[in-house]
């Protein structure tokens, strides 16, 4: 957790590093990147050391769209963390943008979410600071 | 492929409760011991330890606890709620090599007498530890506050209804009658509650699809078998036979949210494998005893074993099928929902009960055939065969 604004966000705990820099910069950025294979171009979300396709350590950022469509999603009527206790319900969806899937806070009824629905990426204060991306339906 | 001479000669449990002043080690010895004297083995004729999930008691602490002059064999496995049936297997794989001959496979779960239980609103990222995919936990999800398994496996639950279509009735039907199960069971945490179904509806959602009731207990305590060479405890003819096993891991096995196919997962592949290896069918099994943290995690399972189709398990557990009395009695001891959550370790001892034909009230009659599953972490799965 860091205070940002007055408001408390939690933040990732690498945001600056090897594995996940790339994704939080472009974020603050107003841009969703992932990663590619340097050798052999698979895309990789979420980053990780090797690449399972051919076991390079080359990656670079790549930017991908920044909508897609609801694969799947949560809603809590309970949070598990303080930061959301007084913003129940409150949904995540897991959206497919093409080559990745990217999760993110669900901005709008939590209720309304449905699989299939198409949602874009909204850059709102939470993580415009690097907490967290977040989607509204579109 | 070898077949396992294995048998499962001894059982033990602690009470299951609420509310102890024991620690998690001293429980799952204490369980540890009930077993080997159910086995009618003196402790220090032990010679292998299986630790499944928990790290404490370490297989020093056994060896101390119980005088073993010549462990030969130890193993930690690391694959939550598939731990215990995975373990097993071990144990079993031990003792038909002759690296070992008796070995014990202990777990147990302080999950209520705990500074944070998983329930609890109060997570932090520190405390979050003995998981896959660190990264993947640090980074992304906690600070979309997701902490707890019931968000993890509700992704997996709201893509089946959407594909699949899948009734969400089966998932009281898993309730209630793992519940009347264990109204049956003296040693149930749940066995003086009746569950109906207008408690059932009326009980909140915590996360969707999950009502309070789809969820498993947070209970304190721990479960025990000890795994011998099929030949040297022959005396013990209340021995059961292992006649397969096998574990199986979901694709992205650490990542729910990012897997190919959410509804993959290690039941997929353990499931066919071991009723392969054991020469059985879904049909042929006279009980199972199916790893329930959830209660649609119990539908999921069914359909990936091959009992019925995807998206088709809310119907095959209709009508009482899967009670006292139906075709496929499911967790006769009522389960992690409803006799304790030790992980899975309760769901192996019942199936020794079972075949034992030591049930009582809930005995399934004429047992001769049981199924053991574990689920663990993001998907890991294992499966056991057992018969008298
Ligand atoms: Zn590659």
């Amino acid at each position: 957790m860091q205070t940002t604004a007055g408001v408390e966000y939690p933040l990732p705990w690498e945001a600056e590093g090897e594995l996940y820099g790339g994704f939080f910069r472009a974020m603050k950025e107003k841009k969703l990147y992932a990663r590619k294979c340097c050798s052999c171009a698979a895309w990789q979300w979420p980053p990780r050391p090797f690449c399972r396709e051919c076991q390079s350590t080359e990656f670079k950022w790549e930017e991908v769209p920044d909508h897609g469509t609801v694969y799947t999603y949560t809603v809590m009527y309970r949070a598990f963390s303080e930061y959301y206790t007084d913003k129940l319900p409150c949904g995540v969806v897991v959206v497919d943008v093409g080559p990745v899937r990217l999760p993110g806070r669900f901005l709008g009824h939590a209720e309304d979410i449905e699989c299939g629905i198409t949602v874009k990426a909204e850059f709102d204060e939470q993580a415009l600071t690097g907490s967290s991306l977040a989607w509204v339906a579109r | 492929m070898t077949q396992l001479k294995a048998q499962i000669t001894g059982v033990g449990e602690t009470a299951y409760t609420r509310g102890t002043d024991r620690s998690e080690r001293d429980q799952i010895l204490d369980a540890s011991l009930t077993a080997c004297a159910d086995a009618g083995i003196e402790p220090k004729a032990i010679d292998g330890v299986v630790m499944a999930w928990k790290d404490s008691p370490t297989n020093e602490d056994v060896v101390n606890t119980f005088g073993i002059e010549d462990l030969k064999y130890h193993a930690h496995v690391h694959i939550g709620g598939a731990s215990p049936a995975a373990a097993v297997l071990q144990a079993a794989m031990a003792v038909t090599t002759g690296v070992a001959t008796r070995v014990l496979v202990a777990t147990g779960w302080n999950a209520y007498s705990t500074p944070v239980r998983l329930s609890s609103g109060a997570q932090e990222s520190s405390n979050v530890t003995n998981m896959p995919g660190k990264e993947i936990r640090q980074n992304i999800e906690y600070p979309l506050g997701l902490f707890a398994p019931m968000q993890w496996y509700s992704f997996h639950a709201n893509r089946w209804f959407y594909e699949y279509e899948a009734d969400p009735k089966g998932m009281e039907t898993v309730a209630l009658a793992t519940r009347k199960h264990a109204n049956l069971n003296p040693n149930a945490y749940m066995g003086g509650r009746t569950l109906t179904s207008d408690d059932y509806q009326a009980s909140k959602y915590l996360v969707k699809p999950f009502r309070l009731f789809d969820i498993s207990l947070e209970t304190d305590g721990a479960a025990a078998v000890i795994v011998s060479a099929a030949a040297v405890d022959s005396e013990s003819s209340r021995g059961v036979s292992i006649l397969s096993g096998s574990e199986g891991h979901a694709d992205a096995p650490d990542d729910i949210l990012a897997r190919p196919d959410v509804l993959n997962m290690g039941i997929t592949k353990a499931g066919p494998r071991a009723l392969e290896l054991a020469g059985v069918k879904p049909d042929d099994f006279d009980f199972a005893q199916i790893y329930d943290c959830f209660t649609f995690i119990v539908l999921r399972q069914l359909e990936e074993l091959g009992f019925c189709q995807r998206g088709e398990s809310s119907d095959f557990v209709a009508n009482g099928r899967i009670e006292l009395g139906g075709d496929l009695p499911l967790n006769t001891h009522g389960g992690l929902l409803s006799e304790a959550h030790v992980a899975g370790m309760n769901h192996v001892v019942e199936a020794v009960r079972q075949l034992r034909g030591e049930a009582g009230e809930r005995q399934v009659h004429g047992a001769g055939l049981g199924l053991v599953t574990g689920y663990g972490d993001f998907g890991d799965g294992s499966v056991l065969v057992m018969g008298r």
